[in-house]
């Protein structure tokens, strides 16, 4: 503006005085620079080309699938500028090699940039041709380039030297690795079929892995589902035998997401791009929430639930498209198993305790008639439900009754068929009888007629498609009771989070134990229990961390193998991200560089930096190792059929699967003329069917096997559960011990944090800890620069009404109690939670015992650990800082905070029926800190912990108690590897 | 003075000025720190130059101006072409690290134009001198000063280095047109839809509408609505321009704070009507983009008036 400081006169004088505008500097002469090889000990260096950057090219599609991306028959060479170095214009020269995304289960593609001159990798971004992302990903995706790029990241095989957890390694060979640890596998399956164990976290593939183990003749697969989607899983299966919805989110009408973990955090970016999608055709998003998450937020509904709440608002749904008839009435008289609920539901009606005299009695005139009619079954729904008012939901819940007219209102209009409902961690995961939440929330898919249909949920197993390879090993023989013991007949699956407090009671041992990425002392609750049990080498003897990065529970192994991180090995991926079903390929993306560039390239580990290896070929040389001459009869499930006495190659592998397993592909290649590996290796993603509804009307010869009758005289597929119908009556239930009206139907449990277990009058409040930031991704989110720049603390949120009544304010420190021991966390102040309830970002609170090993100094806090009797303590000693390293940004860290360390102090709660940990703790006090109690510090007394795990146990009912058959477990239940029937038989009755 | 060596400083001075909008601060720092009142705004690293220079013209603020006169505002199309044709036809061949409508294009332009001039004067070719004068005149009356005056405004809305730099730069242009002759007649803007007379129109509609310069008359910078948020006490949310736009006003009828939303765009209107008129007034015809303000204005005040019924008639209750 015009100045009275600076006139115009004073700018052009000054400016006269200029020597002379300066001319731009002359570009640097292009050197070519041979191939590197620097991940992990220096930042890469790019070559420059001379030619100018490829053309984008627009194509608009109208599917919601990018419109404009470098084409694939361009991807082999591919010039563009380097943003990084902008404004100058420099090109760089590219081979663009597809990969699938490892941060989250959702498998999204991403195209490596791998610079042709030094075979770096200058990026990863979205793969256009990937069905599922569509060329989109979310934060998590480009991380990638971080993780590989670490300069903390591990690189060579590492041996404990002295005392677990001292600290002390030494770099030994792979070869050293392979035979030391093969030997003690194979003393082991000598002996026994039940002392090799494979803790999975992050699975990130298929089926690889699983069927080695299975070729181990070993009972060894631990998964971390029980800590993650177990309650959701068991809902789901009672119904329908499969175990994981799958909502068609882009083509609902009314998207109902119970909480929005997978939405925001886990599978959130092929299902948020087809919300919001759905959001901009006029969708109606109705989210249940007592936090407000960032779906939450973007909901037309909010619905800030009483935690253990949520099952009566859904059944208030259900109950209001029952009582006006609604409800999908020829959808429910076609699939529901309502004949068996006639004739064998009058005795749990007569003894139940949900039910008043006028119910029973009504419900009594609906179960006697003889003819058994689907309106007999209409009226008894009346009758049950009834009771399930808005009025009732409003007051349980806590939220306004308008928003629940208004939810029923949303609901109804997508009838028929187009209601997406989910849920996966939060309220199931959360709850005791959180299995109930998914269960009435399939019951509204149910009763709208949505199970299957376009803009429906559909069972996982339909949208997702699973290759089989040229050989599997067969079932084995064996039951491992520390996975599934005999307390636990329905769980979801193994008790995995429990495997220190039953190695306390002395069940059992393991030989060999594999933690494959996951870090299972910080991760499951309770974690001073799993260092107890890490430390004690009685316990488990051998410990093999399996990991690209370092962590908590590596820190104690025996052996720390180094393993590829996404662009650094071969997968297959699947998974249901929508109605189509395809597959997705993992690649080690600079080994795919090189033979592009004509490179000879036998293993992927020349590839890899260090002596990085990719776990399949980690696998074969084991296996191979483990039964050298095949006398176990393991090693042929490695070896090659080309060359036979050899192992099989990742070559050989995939292209068998690629060639024989994959409908449609080799034809798909051919038209490219290429092979179907070649072809895999070109797009990484392959579309075996584009939509997939109503696969369950699918007809069948009537006079055939398999598939159900149904009252119209013809076969259908139906469904895999004993029925072949959807199962709103469970008789398995009822025949393993759990009888109760309010277990074989779609019911409210009671909570262990219902609102009458909370005395908010003494202080006690809920502590919610299962929801994480969307940048989060466990364990390794702590070697993403990027990521953690963004979120790296997990302060406690509490609504002002609680934070004036403890008289905190946003950042002061609070001490949280639970049943087990406390810690010490800042506040954040704020109305997104609901009053009575602390939320704590899971995923966050990382920490290392020793300056400069064991953990990025800039994500992870220095931290010393205590013990005093029974009581552990840790301590942060110093928060997260800069320093020095190959990768200029570690000098930029500008945050101390890194969250706390939670899990610790969380007490285990298995569900007696699905066996999940269930989250939601009761926190006993929440109180201002003291002077002395300093920001991080955790105290769990474990003795403590032992009294509440078996407190929980106490309420079980075991198998060897209720099995209506002699056997441990429903043989229909799903188990990730399924033994041999035999195996099945609980011990005082095998054969 | 001379007429040359005002030539080359207003040459330099364009030059100074588009390198700062297309570059940030750091390149040519030294100079920049020579003016007296831009020299204590330049931060002190590479990386905080170009942060903030990221902040304002990425983040807040779009440099291009085809984007203020697009009717859905977007970039490119006729009006880069158009700045590209006239800029190549008097022999500029246009910067190599913007794009032709970037507005550093235009100003780069200009400095061209101007050092021509210099030669011209230089050379003691008067018929040159004069051509170039006027081919200098075109560019600011065809390429500048149709799209240039929202983008302005909003640039001084940032305060700061780039604030005063756009104030700087006003007067600089304004000064040079002044000496080119009368000002021109400049089109007036597309007349736009009543979409308040359409039933259906919603909030997100009016958000859309609102949110492309050429329907309201400016820029509403994420700033700015965020000011007016906070004045009304209201929560905006994220996301683009017309989100937030429409984010404020449904908090407004969720939490009865309309009328402040409303109020605080009127005051942001007022804003840009002022300096419109202010430049007006040194010979920058603003005419169009002033009838388009006083036109959203109009609107807003039609919004708050049928608000004031609504609430009248809720007070009155049911006979």
């Amino acid at each position: 503006m015009a100045t009275a400081s600076f006139t115009l006169s004073q700018l052009f004088q000054t400016v006269l005085g200029f020597a002379r505008s300066e001319a731009p500097a002359p570009r640097a002469r292009h050197q070519p620079k041979a191939p590197t090889n620097v991940a992990g000990k220096q930042m890469p260096e790019f070559g420059e080309s001379p030619e100018p950057p490829t053309k984008l090219t627009r194509v608009e599609h109208p599917d919601g699938r990018m419109s404009q991306y470098p084409p694939p028959d361009k991807w082999n060479d591919w010039v563009e500028y380097d943003g990084k170095l902008w404004p100058r214009r420099v090109a760089r020269r590219y081979t663009l090699v597809p990969t699938i995304c490892f941060n989250c289960e959702s498998a999204c593609g991403l195209l490596a940039y791998v610079d042709r001159e030094t075979l770096e990798i200058r990026k990863f971004e979205g793969n256009p041709t990937h069905p599922g992302s569509r060329g989109r990903n979310c934060a998590k995706g480009p991380a990638t380039h971080n993780q590989i790029y670490d300069p903390e990241r591990i690189l060579y095989p590492l041996k404990r030297v002295g005392e677990r957890g001292a600290g002390q390694w030494k770099r030994i060979t792979w070869e050293q690795a392979l035979d030391e640890i093969s030997e003690k596998m194979r003393a082991s399956r000598q002996k026994r079929n039940d002392g090799i164990m494979y803790h999975v976290g992050r699975p990130g593939e298929d089926h690889y892995t699983n069927r080695v183990i299975q070729s181990w003749g070993v009972d060894g697969h631990n998964s971390h589902t029980n800590i993650c989607s177990s309650a959701a899983r068991c809902g789901y299966f009672l119904w329908s035998a499969g175990d994981r919805p799958s909502p068609d989110h882009a083509n609902a009408r009314c998207i109902l997401l119970v909480s929005s973990h997978l939405e925001t955090g886990h599978y959130f970016n092929p299902h948020a791009q087809r919300i919001i999608e759905a959001k901009m055709n006029g969708a109606k998003i109705i989210t249940f929430d007592p936090r407000l998450s960032n779906t939450a937020a973007k909901s037309d509904v909010w619905l800030p639930t009483w935690p253990g709440s949520e099952t009566t608002l859904l059944l208030t749904i259900c109950n209001a498209l029952i009582q006006d008839d609604s409800y999908a009435k020829d959808f429910v008289r076609r699939w529901v198993n309502w004949d068996t609920f006639l004739q064998e539901f009058a005795p749990i009606a007569e003894s139940s305790d949900m039910l008043d005299a006028e119910q029973k009695a009504e419900l009594q005139a609906c179960l006697d008639n003889p003819d058994m009619k689907f309106e007999d079954f209409d009226r008894a729904l009346k009758v049950l439900y009834r009771n399930f008012t808005p009025e009732r939901a409003a007051a349980e819940c806590q939220v306004p009754i308008e928003r629940i007219h208004e939810t029923i209102q949303y609901v109804r209009q997508a009838i028929p068929g187009r209601v997406a409902g989910h849920v996966w961690r939060s309220a199931s995961m959360g709850n005791k009888g959180g299995w109930q939440v998914s269960r009435c929330l399939f019951f509204v898919s149910v009763l709208t007629g949505s199970v299957g249909t376009e803009g429906g949920t559909s069972l996982n197993s339909w949208n997702k498609f699973v290759p089989k390879p040229y050989k599997s090993p067969p079932a084995f023989n064996a039951w491992q009771d520390l996975h599934l013991p005999d307390e636990y007949p329905f769980a979801f699956y193994e008790m995995s989070f429990l495997l220190p407090h039953f190695l306390e009671q002395g069940r059992g041992d393991v030989d060999v134990y594999f933690s494959r990425v996951y870090n299972p002392m910080w991760i499951n609750p309770d974690g001073f229990m799993w260092l107890k049990s890490l430390r004690n080498e009685e316990q488990i003897k051998c410990h093999v961390a399996l990991t690209p990065t370092w962590n908590e529970s590596a820190w104690f192994a025996d052996y720390v193998l180094p393993m590829g991180h996404s662009g650094e090995r071969h997968d297959l991926m699947s998974q249901e991200t929508h109605s189509g079903m395809w597959i997705g390929f993992r690649q080690p993306v600079r080994r795919v560089a090189m033979e592009r560039l004509g490179q000879h390239v036998e293993r992927t580990y020349e590839a890899n930096p260090g002596e990085v290896w990719e776990e399949n070929e980690f696998w074969v040389d084991l296996t191979w190792k483990m039964d050298p001459d095949n006398a176990l009869g393991i090693r042929e499930w490695v070896e090659s059929v080309q060359n036979p006495g050899t192992p099989v190659t990742q070559d050989e592998y995939w292209a068998w699967i690629f060639e024989h397993s994959v409908p449609g592909l080799p034809e798909a290649a051919k038209t490219e003329g290429l092979s179907p590996l070649a072809y895999m290796r070109k797009y990484g993603c392959f579309e075996v069917v584009k939509t997939n509804y109503l696969p369950y009307e699918a007809e069948l010869p009537v006079d055939g096997p398999g598939g159900v009758l149904l009252e119209d005289g013809t076969r259908r597929v139906g469904f895999k559960t004993p029925s072949g119908k959807l199962e709103f009556f469970s008789p398995t239930m009822r025949d393993w011990g759990w009888p109760e009206l309010e277990r074989v139907l779609p019911w409210w449990l009671e909570s262990h944090v219902d609102a009458k277990h909370i005395d908010r009058d003494k202080g006690e409040m809920i502590l919610l800890p299962n929801f994480r930031l969307p940048t989060l991704i466990h364990t390794r989110s702590a070697n993403c620069k990027w990521l953690y720049e963004i979120s790296h603390a997990n302060p406690i949120w509490m609504n002002p009404l609680d934070a004036q009544r403890i008289g905190v304010r946003n950042g002061e420190l609070v001490r949280v109690e639970t049943r087990i021991g406390w810690f010490v966390d800042k506040v954040w102040v704020t109305e997104g939670i609901k009053p009575g309830i602390i939320a704590m970002s899971h995923h966050l609170g990382r920490w290392r015992l020793q300056d400069d090993l064991g953990g990025p100094r800039g994500t992870t806090a220095l931290a010393r650990l205590g013990e005093n009797g029974s009581t552990h303590t840790l301590t942060m000693t110093k928060g997260a800082g800069p320093w020095s390293s190959a990768d200029p940004d570690t000098e930029r860290i500008w945050w101390k905070d890194v969250g706390v360390h939670q899990n610790l102090t969380h007490a285990v709660q298995p569900d007696p029926v699905a066996g999940h940990h269930c989250w939601l703790q009761k926190a006993i006090s929440v109180r201002r800190a003291q002077p002395g109690e300093k920001h991080g510090m955790v105290s769990v007394d474990v003795d403590k912990s032992m009294a509440v795990f078996d407190e929980w146990l106490a309420m079980t009912r075991p198998a060897s108690k209720h099995s209506p058959d002699g056997t441990r477990r429903p043989y229909w239940l799903k188990r990730p590897l399924k033994p041999v029937r035999e195996a099945y038989n609980l011990p005082d009755k095998k054969d | 003075m001379t007429p040359q060596q005002l030539a080359v400083a207003r040459g330099r001075s364009f030059d100074l000025l588009a390198s700062l909008l297309a570059q940030g601060a750091w390149p040519r720092r030294e100079h920049i720190a020579q003016l007296p009142s831009l020299s204590s705004l330049v931060p002190q690293t590479q990386d905080l130059c170009e942060a903030q220079h990221f902040q304002v013209l990425d983040r807040q603020v779009h440099p291009y101006l085809s984007v203020y006169l697009h009717p859905e505002g977007l970039r490119g199309g006729d009006v880069a072409a158009s700045v590209r044709d006239t800029l190549s036809e008097v022999g500029f061949g246009g910067r190599d690290d913007v794009e032709s409508d970037h507005i550093a294009n235009v100003l780069s332009g200009l400095a061209f134009l101007c050092g021509a001039e210099a030669d011209a004067l230089a050379d003691h070719q008067p018929a040159e001198v004069s051509r170039v004068r006027q081919v200098q005149r075109q560019v600011i009356d065809s390429c500048l000063l149709p799209a240039a005056p929202p983008l302005w405004v909003a640039l001084l809305g940032q305060g700061g280095l780039y604030g005063e730099a756009t104030g700087i730069l006003v007067e600089l242009v304004a000064d040079h047109r002044q000496s080119l002759g009368a000002p021109a007649d400049l089109p007036p803007l597309p007349a736009v839809e009543d979409i308040l007379s359409h039933k259906k129109t919603g909030l997100k509609r009016i958000a859309q509408f609102l949110a492309h310069p050429v329907n309201s008359g400016g820029l509403w910078t994420q700033q700015a609505l965020g000011a007016i948020g906070d004045a009304a006490g209201l929560p905006r949310g994220f996301g683009s321009r017309w989100q937030v736009i429409e984010n404020l006003m449904r908090s407004g009828v969720q939490h009865d704070g309309l009328p402040a939303v409303l109020q605080g765009m009127d005051a942001e209107l007022s804003r840009w009507l002022g300096l419109y008129g202010q430049w007006d007034a040194q010979g920058l015809n603003t005419g169009a983009w002033q009838v388009r303000v006083q036109e959203t204005r109009g609107m807003l005040g039609r919004m708050a008036e049928a608000l004031r019924e609504g609430l009248a008639e809720e007070a009155s209750g049911p006979e």
